[in-house]
């Protein structure tokens, strides 16, 4: 079944702080779950959007030496986790000449290599900015520019989860755990001018590592 | 941790919609009441702007009954009520 969004069952130790203990059993554990879980990406699962209930909580045991109790959950996540051929509609972030880049509001590392623009298609560089650039398409004749008003329809090529690195240089942009890599082909196209749609199917890679839970 | 089960159940988009509004997430400014983290605001506004903002429970029964008749995949059925195709080449791809 592919969908979207899915609900994934999770089981988890950890312990409650003992500032909770004034809170009913399962306030705390939620808000515990949701600190713990919440934005972040698990490896092949995708991207934890909210704690959708508790299944059972077992154990509250406290461990010498230790002022809070542990407790073993059960319970379901929402994941998003964006399945090959999806067709996704999302705004571009910033485009230069490696490809495009776009954002979904709550996830932001989708990425249009320039190999999967749709044919043919060209890079102008910006004369003001070395790095930045627009993207035009070019069908019967007619460019069309992909700048920042279009919202494009993609479809997901690929879905990766690159393992945290150890090190990085300085200048590398933030760690992306997971990236999804999309192409747009044009099948469908509006030619309103303002819209364009690219149904492409972009590999969507996405690099998901949860590294603090891998346990 | 454990994973028990990756996959216990897709949701339409929908069903996510109407989940954190149960939560309390709204379009309007008593955002800072709810219990609503920001990253699961981002969500709701994400889906806001597509077909599930204003479908409700008992369409989308009717739909999927409606459907029985052609014996389509429950995955498309699925696609088809997040997506809400209205002309042909939404329903090709």
């Amino acid at each position: 079944m592919v969908q979207m969004f899915y609900l994934s069952r999770i089981e988890h130790t950890f312990r409650v702080p003992p500032s909770l203990l004034n809170l009913p059993i399962e306030e705390a554990i939620k808000g515990e779950l949701e600190k713990l879980f919440l934005d972040k990406v698990i490896a092949d699962l995708g991207l934890c959007v909210s704690v959708y209930d508790i299944k059972s909580i077992e154990g509250g045991f406290i461990f010498p030496s230790d002022g809070a109790a542990t407790y073993t959950v059960v319970f379901r996540l929402i994941m998003f986790r964006p399945f090959v051929g999806e067709i996704i509609a999302a705004k571009v972030k910033e485009s230069n000449a490696t490809g495009l880049r776009l954002s979904i509001g709550f996830f932001d590392d989708i990425y249009i290599p320039a190999h999967l623009f749709p044919k043919p298609s060209s890079f102008k560089p910006d004369p003001n900015k070395k790095d930045k650039g627009t993207w035009e398409w070019e069908y019967d004749e007619e460019p069309y520019i992909i700048d920042g008003i279009d919202e494009i329809k993609f479809r997901v090529h690929n879905v990766s989860y690159p393992p945290i690195p150890i090190e990085q240089p300085k200048e590398a942009k933030p760690f992306a755990p997971m990236v999804i890599t999309v192409s747009s082909s044009p099948e469908s196209h509006n030619l309103i001018g303002i819209c364009c749609n690219f149904l492409d199917l972009i590999p969507v890679s996405l690099k998901a590592y949860l590294g603090t839970l891998k346990a | 941790m454990k994973i028990l089960e990756a996959n216990a159940g897709a949701l339409t988009n929908y069903e996510v919609v109407d989940f954190l509004r149960s939560k309390g997430a709204a379009i309007d400014s008593t955002r800072v009441l709810a219990q609503v983290s920001p990253s699961e605001y981002k969500v709701y506004d994400y889906l806001v702007q597509t077909a599930a903002c204003n479908q409700t429970r008992e369409h989308i029964n009717e739909f999927v009954d409606k459907c029985k008749i052609y014996g389509l995949a429950k995955a498309e059925v699925l696609n088809i009520i997040n997506i809400r195709p209205t002309s042909i080449i939404d329903i090709y791809t």
